[in-house]
């Protein structure tokens, strides 16, 4: 249900060697939300959403997905309900489009395959590349394998989408079009967490902005008081920062 | 398999006398090849095509046959056409032939490896095709070949074994020797350890010379 | 000293080679499971499968194939000595091929690992689907090498009473005394079976370079 909890972080730390990245972390998800999580690099953004699938394990603290304690044993479990877009997209490179997209579902999910492969291509048109369903992605422009790696990620039908810097690997005049498929999913309701430096996506389509600096969230706010009324002067430095470049 | 301590300690001398073997063998092969590859490595980059095409031909035979096969090649082939030579020799001449050839494809590798420019760097001084070679491009190649060489190290350590099958009394033929009398693997376990251990000095050397003498650009 | 006529002599090597030939299959077989299962497993991480694993390749490769051979023959009393043959050159080479695969899976990126968990699939899905797909092209060239590698340790398996072309030769020489005529076709024999394997090697080293030009994650 939109409000819900979805993911909760209660005192959660995580380190990497030395290094501190999230300290006594806490904070809730809510469904139905987009959240803009921006911030300097190392700031502890990836490593944030990283958590939620276990891609990354949290050294202490609890973190729940739909009341779930996230771990070793429930990764499995949370990986159905959560999809991940990576910067480096990642997609298969010895598989199709179209396999890329119904790998998850068939095999992960038990999904039979026409049914898989019927949603898969219905995704791919939704998002202008209907037509490279059968194609590799080395084929495919950067924006266009993005926007084939979103797919693989809808395609799970998950309950929340983890974007981590969607599109900083891409060229400046593809990240239009990627950003305008997420604009689409954010419009449909889904529960998005989303990692990036694009700030006019975030003044569009997102509910609630977060600068997030030194493993916490310096200040969290709807998307228009954030931009117009940052209370914080690390947040307005940064935005200065951002929006003059 | 078997353990038995009493024939270790009863065998003790004949397991060091082999391993003295061994090593000698290891050491006389290991200097032997690597002065056999780099001559055909510095003969396969001349001009001339047949001196090519022959060394092509002699690393093609030798890398693509068994040491064991040329081994006995030798030393029942050789008395036949009159050389007399001793097993000893006749051991460390196959295992000469046989790993030059590889260690001539290592350097054959590594000298194309070092950069054109090196070459044309030594040819506006006015140097030979030949001194070039000598100065600039073969001490590159054959630092950059140390790992590839120190692989090629433990695998003539090993083919000293096949020599037990020519009654030369190196380690591997002192543990026939023990089973043949006792029926016991003692021998082959302990000669097994004495290998490892060999292999794992080589690779060691092998790692502090490459840091040592790495060459940066 | 008995004359053996060239045909004779043919027809004897002839079926030592046979002998050495039957060998092969069940040695790449074994050792090509063997050694993607053991790569698969030391690439997982499991600290101490990771440690027995690596001192096993340690151990094979500093011991010299012979011993292995004498060792499992003497220990194992196995009535035949193909089967000691078999199973002591499988052992010796899934080390090697432990590597090889260990090294294959290293290559590939980490997110490939990460998106196929992102997925939802287990590690084990994410080997077969994902990582192993990409890898075999790719290790094609060093398996190729290792088995051209196989194929002269045949050479050894005498030793425990095999009775392929080496015996052969040795049979022949008992008679003959004539060493020449006998073992250089032994040598072209091996000669041609290691050239052939060294040829597909090529061969495949070739298509993997077409296939791998695939960049990841870079725009068009």
């Amino acid at each position: 249900m939109k409000g819900d909890v979805l993911v909760e972080f209660d005192g959660v730390s995580k380190r990497f060697g030395e290094t501190v990245v999230l300290e006594n972390f806490s904070y809730q998800f809510r469904e139905g939300n987009t959240h803009v999580i921006c911030g300097r690099s190392g700031a502890g953004k990836s490593t944030l959403i990283r958590c939620i699938n276990y891609i990354e394990p949290i050294d202490s603290g609890s973190l729940r997905f739909e009341g779930l304690e996230v771990s070793k044993q429930t990764a499995h479990e949370v990986r159905k309900r959560v999809a991940m877009v990576f910067q480096q997209f990642n997609l298969f490179p010895h598989l199709t489009i179209l396999k890329n997209a119904t790998l998850g579902p068939i095999h992960a999910l038990k999904k039979p395959k026409r049914g898989a492969e019927a949603s898969a291509f219905e995704l791919l048109q939704r998002v202008g590349i209907g037509d490279k369903a059968r194609s590799y992605p080395a084929q495919l422009s950067g924006g266009q394998q993005q926007r084939a790696a979103i797919v693989r990620a809808l395609n799970m039908n998950p309950d929340l989408i983890l974007f981590d810097e969607p599109t900083s690997a891409l060229d400046p005049e593809m990240i239009g079009e990627v950003l305008d498929v997420m604009k689409g999913i954010a419009h449909e309701g889904r529960s998005m967490i989303v990692v990036t430096h694009e700030m006019g996506f975030a003044r569009e389509a997102a509910d609630l902005v977060s600068f997030m600096e030194d493993g916490r969230f310096i200040e969290t706010k709807p998307a228009e008081q954030f931009f117009n009324s940052p209370e914080h002067e690390t947040t307005q430095r940064f935005l200065r920062q951002i929006l003059s470049a | 398999m078997d353990f038995t301590w009493r024939l270790v300690v009863q065998w003790g001398p004949q397991f060091l006398e082999g391993l003295r073997q061994t090593a000698y063998v290891f050491a006389v092969s290991m200097v032997t090849a690597l002065l056999a590859g780099t001559f055909v490595a510095l003969v396969s980059s001349t001009r001339s095509r047949p001196l090519r095409w022959a060394c092509r031909g002699y690393i093609s035979v030798f890398r693509n046959s068994p040491l064991l096969v040329q081994l006995f090649f030798i030393f029942y082939g050789l008395p036949f056409v009159g050389i007399r030579l001793s097993a000893f020799y006749c051991g460390v001449l196959a295992i000469t032939l046989n790993e030059g050839a590889f260690v001539a494809e290592i350097l054959r590798g590594t000298i194309q490896a070092v950069p054109q420019g090196d070459w044309e760097a030594g040819e506006s001084l006015g140097l030979h095709r030949f001194q070039i070679l000598r100065y600039v491009v073969l001490p590159q190649a054959l630092r950059n070949a140390i790992p590839s060489l120190a692989g090629q190290a433990s695998i003539i350590l090993k083919d000293t074994s096949v020599l037990s099958l020519i009654m030369i009394t190196e380690l591997t033929r002192v543990s026939g020797l023990l089973y043949n009398k006792t029926f016991d693997t003692t021998g082959y376990v302990v000669v097994a350890a004495m290998y490892v251990t060999l292999f794992l000095i080589i690779t060691q050397i092998a790692k502090t010379l490459e840091s040592r003498l790495r060459v940066q650009r | 000293m008995i004359h053996v006529s060239f045909a004779a002599m043919i027809r004897m090597l002839g079926e030592g080679a046979l002998q050495t030939l039957s060998l092969l299959p069940f040695c790449i077989a074994f050792s090509l499971a063997g050694g993607v299962l053991l790569g698969i497993l030391q690439s997982s991480k499991l600290p101490v499968l990771n440690q027995l694993i690596s001192l096993y390749v340690v151990v094979m490769r500093g011991i010299p194939p012979l011993i292995i051979l004498f060792l499992v023959f003497f220990s194992a009393n196995l009535e035949s000595g193909v089967v000691s043959a078999i199973v002591a050159l499988s052992i010796y080479h899934t080390a090697y091929v432990t590597e090889i695969v260990r090294g294959g899976i290293a290559s590939i990126p980490k997110g490939q690992f990460e998106a196929g968990k992102s997925i939802a699939l287990r590690n084990s899905r994410v080997m077969y689907h994902i990582i192993i797909p990409q890898i075999w092209r790719q290790i094609l060239p060093a398996l190729a090498g290792q088995y051209i590698i196989l194929v002269k340790d045949t050479a050894l398996v005498s030793v425990v009473g095999v009775r392929e072309i080496l015996w052969a030769g040795r049979q022949i020489m008992q008679l003959t005394y004539d060493p020449f005529p006998i073992y250089l076709l032994i040598g072209v024999f091996f000669y041609v079976i290691c050239t052939l394997l060294e040829q597909l090697s090529v061969l495949a080293e070739k298509r993997v370079r077409i296939y791998a030009s695939v960049p990841r994650g870079e725009n068009r």
